[in-house]
C-alpha cells in the first residue's frame, strides 16, 4: 500500500504542468496526479465590462484558439440579448470558423502527432519533432503544410478582422461582409483544403495503418478508455462544429442526452479537488463517481473523437466516406481508444475543408444583411460551440444595460481534466513497471496519453503560461521524489 | 518580400490585458515613435512556433521582445539573448505546435528566408498570472528606463545589420 501525500498545489512551478507517480512498494504505479498549478481569474475579469466587448477581450484568453472562444462569445452575446443573427451572419461566421479548424487541426497532426507516428514514439527526443517528420515525407510536403496553415490564417484576418485578435462578432450579428471577389478565392482556397485534407488521411493511412506496431499501439496499448463521449450535432445529429444542440453518449453509443446551449446546467456540474486550480466537469445525472471508467461513471471525453461518437455522421460527403472507414476499422463505433483521436482530428480537417467549401458557395455567403436589431433588455445567455480541444461554453449574466454581472466558462480541455489524469494513470501503470526502465522513450508514451486531447491549460485555467514544460516527479510509499523527468 | 530585406522586424509579442505580460505591445508602440522610420516594421503579436515564420521571413534583421521571468526576480532587467545563447522567453514557443528554435531550423530547411541575426529581448516580469490593462507597480514606475534601453539595443542593433 503507498502512503497518501498530499501535495501544495501552491508550490507552482511557473507554468508548468506537474505530473506525481506514486510507487507502490514493488515499483509499481499506484497513482497519477496531472496537476495544473495555475490559478484562473478570466471570468472575474469580465465582470464589469458591457457585454459586446467580452468576444474580443476573451480572444486574449490564449493565443491558440481565440477564434473559438469569439465564437462561443457572440454566440453568447446574441443569447443575452435574445436575438438571432440573419442567414448571411451565421454563415461568415461559421466561414470563419472551418479556416480556423483547418488551421489548428493541420498544425495539430503535422506539429504534435505525426512526430510519434512518423519518426516512432520511443526514437531519441532530438528527432521525434516536425524535422524528423519533414526529413522523412519530405521538404515539399513541409512547405505545403505551412502554405495550407497561412492560407488558412489569411481567410480568419479576412473574415475576422485579425487573424488572431478575431473582432468580427457583434451582438446580434458581424460587422462587415464579404464582396463576390473575396468569396470566389475562399472558394479556391477551400478546394485546396480538401486536397490537402485527402492527402493528410492518405499519410496517417500509409505511415501509421500500415504499420502493425502503430495499430497495435492505437488498439491494444495502454491509451483505451471506456468513458461516454460529447460533442455538438446539427437536427440530423451529423456532427457540426458552430450550431446544434450538444449530444451525449454512453460508453456503448447510446444516447444519453441531448441538450440546447441554455441547458447545460442541468447536464454538466463542475467539481473541486486540492489538487489542482482545474475543475472536473461531469455529467450530473450519473453524478461523480470518482476516477473511474465505464457505464456508471459521470466522467465523460469531449474531444474529436468523442465527437464523432457522439455524432451519427458527417454531414459533408467525403469526410463520411473517412469516417464510415475509420469505425470499419476500429471495429465500429463507439471507439474508445484514445489515439485514435489522431484520426478522427483528420477526419474533421476534412469536413472542415468541405464545410468551408459549401459555405462559401452559398449565395447567402455575399448577402449583406449581417445583423439583426437589439430589441430586448439583455440579461442572461449561453453560447457554445466545439472549440478544435472541446466543447467549449460561454455563459454571461447582465444587467439590463448589458453588464456583465457574472461569468461561467467550461473550456474544452476542462471537459476532459478527469480523462486526462485518467488517461496518464491507465498509460503509466501499462508502461512502467518494476524492472522497466525509464527512460525518454518510456516517458514520451506516457505523455502520448494526454497529447492525444491537445489539452490548453491556458484556456483551461484561463491563464496564459505561454509555455508548458512537464515535469514527472517519481515518488515511493513515503512519498519521497525518487526521480524527476523533465520536458522542456 | 523585397520591401523586407533591407528592414529590421521588430516583433513585440505578448497580451495586452495581461498586465506585465503586455509590456512588449507597449514598448513596441513606442519604438515607432523612437526610431527611424523606413529602417524598421513593426507587430504585435500573441503567437508563438510556427506562425512567427510568415511573419519573419525575408527581413534583414529581427528583434523579439517578450517577457521573462528569472530567479533573479529582477522586475524591469532587459535580457538579452541571440540564437547564439537563445533562452525560452514567456512566449516564443507555443506548446501547440513547436518552439522558437525548431521554427527557424524548420524554415531553414523549407526555403524561408530567415534572418541571419534575431535579437530576443526578455524583459523581466514578477507576474505573469494577472488579468489587468495597466502595468503593475514594479514596471510601472521602471518603464521610462526599460523603454530607453530597449531603444538603445534595437538602434545597436541595426547599426551592426549596416556596418555588415
Amino acid at each position: 500500500m503507498s502512503k497518501r501525500i498530499t501535495i501544495d498545489p501552491i508550490t507552482r512551478l511557473e507554468g508548468h504542468g506537474k505530473i506525481e507517480i506514486f510507487l507502490t512498494d514493488e515499483g509499481d504505479v499506484d497513482n497519477v496526479y496531472f496537476q495544473v498549478p495555475e490559478l484562473r481569474g478570466f471570468e472575474k475579469f469580465c465582470e464589469g465590462r458591457p457585454v459586446e466587448e467580452l468576444a474580443q477581450i476573451v480572444t486574449k484568453i490564449c493565443g491558440v484558439c481565440p477564434g473559438c472562444h469569439h465564437m462561443a462569445s457572440g454566440k453568447a452575446a446574441d443569447a443575452v440579448y435574445g436575438v438571432e443573427p440573419p442567414p448571411t451572419a451565421k454563415k461568415l461566421r461559421e466561414l470563419f470558423y472551418m479556416a480556423h479548424f483547418v488551421h489548428s487541426h493541420i498544425a495539430h497532426f503535422y506539429a504534435l502527432a505525426a512526430p510519434d507516428f512518423v519518426v516512432g514514439p520511443t526514437a531519441p527526443a532530438a528527432e521525434r519533432n516536425v524535422l524528423g517528420v519533414i526529413n522523412k515525407v519530405g521538404v515539399e510536403i513541409g512547405t505545403e503544410v505551412l502554405k495550407q496553415r497561412r492560407i488558412a490564417q489569411e481567410i480568419q484576418a479576412l473574415l475576422g478582422g485579425h487573424q488572431t485578435h478575431v473582432v468580427m462578432n457583434i451582438p446580434g450579428g458581424v460587422r462587415k461582409g464579404l464582396t463576390a471577389e473575396q468569396r470566389d478565392d475562399i472558394v479556391e482556397k477551400s478546394k485546396g483544403f480538401i486536397e490537402f485534407s485527402k492527402f493528410s488521411l492518405q499519410v496517417f493511412n500509409d505511415i501509421v495503418l500500415g504499420n502493425e506496431t502503430y495499430v497495435d499501439i492505437i488498439l491494444n496499448g495502454p491509451y483505451s478508455l471506456k468513458l461516454h463521449s460529447m460533442g455538438m450535432v446539427d437536427e440530423n445529429n451529423k456532427v457540426n462544429f458552430y450550431d446544434g444542440k450538444v449530444r451525449v453518449v454512453d460508453v456503448e453509443g447510446n444516447e444519453h442526452c441531448k441538450y440546447a446551449p441554455n441547458d447545460y446546467m442541468d447536464y454538466v456540474e463542475e467539481r473541486v479537488e486540492p489538487w489542482s486550480y482545474l475543475k472536473f466537469p461531469f455529467l450530473k445525472k450519473i453524478g461523480w463517481k470518482g476516477f473511474v471508467e465505464g457505464q456508471d461513471s459521470g466522467v465523460y471525453q469531449a474531444t474529436p473523437l468523442s465527437r464523432l461518437n457522439a455524432a451519427d455522421g458527417m454531414a459533408t460527403p467525403l469526410a463520411q466516406v473517412e469516417y464510415e472507414r475509420m469505425y470499419e476499422t476500429l471495429g465500429g463505433s463507439p471507439v474508445h481508444a484514445t489515439l485514435a483521436m489522431h484520426w478522427a482530428r483528420l477526419v474533421e480537417l476534412l469536413y472542415s475543408a468541405e464545410r468551408a467549401l459549401e459555405l462559401a458557395e452559398d449565395p447567402d455567403i455575399i448577402g449583406t444583411d449581417l445583423r439583426a436589431p437589439l430589441d430586448n433588455i439583455p440579461n442572461e445567455g449561453v453560447g457554445i460551440v466545439e472549440a478544435q480541444r472541446g466543447t467549449l461554453t460561454h455563459h454571461y449574466w447582465t444587467d439590463k444595460k448589458g453588464i456583465v454581472t457574472k461569468a461561467n466558462i467550461v473550456v474544452g480541455t476542462t471537459n476532459n481534466n478527469a480523462a486526462i489524469c485518467m488517461s496518464l494513470k491507465k498509460a503509466a501503470q501499462g508502461l512502467i513497471k518494476k524492472g522497466v526502465e525509464v527512460n525518454d522513450g518510456i516517458l514520451n508514451m506516457v505523455e502520448m496519453a494526454f497529447r492525444a486531447y491537445d489539452p490548453c491549460f491556458s484556456c483551461a485555467t484561463h491563464n496564459q503560461p505561454g509555455k508548458m514544460p512537464l515535469v514527472v516527479n517519481f515518488r515511493n510509499k513515503e512519498g519521497e521524489i525518487v526521480r524527476t523527468a523533465s520536458r522542456d | 518580400m523585397d520591401e523586407r530585406k533591407n528592414k529590421v522586424l521588430i516583433l513585440g509579442i505578448g497580451n495586452d490585458i495581461q498586465q506585465d505580460v503586455g509590456i512588449p505591445v507597449r514598448l513596441t508602440g513606442d519604438m515607432k515613435d523612437l526610431v527611424p522610420g523606413g529602417d524598421f516594421d513593426f507587430e504585435c503579436l500573441f503567437i508563438g512556433g510556427l506562425e512567427l515564420l510568415e511573419y519573419i521571413n525575408g527581413y534583414q534583421g529581427v528583434i523579439f521582445i517578450d517577457t521573462i521571468k528569472t530567479v533573479q526576480q529582477a522586475a524591469g532587467k532587459v535580457h538579452v539573448f541571440t540564437t547564439g545563447n537563445y533562452q525560452e522567453t514567456l512566449h516564443l514557443s507555443c506548446q501547440h505546435d513547436v518552439s522558437f528554435k525548431m521554427s527557424l531550423e524548420m524554415g531553414k530547411k523549407l526555403g524561408f528566408i530567415i534572418p541571419d541575426k534575431i535579437l530576443v529581448l526578455g524583459i523581466e516580469i514578477l507576474e505573469d498570472l494577472e488579468f489587468s490593462a495597466s502595468l503593475s507597480d514594479d514596471l510601472k514606475h521602471r518603464y521610462n528606463g526599460i523603454r530607453r534601453e530597449v531603444k538603445n539595443l534595437v538602434m545597436e542593433f541595426s547599426r551592426s545589420i549596416t556596418v555588415r
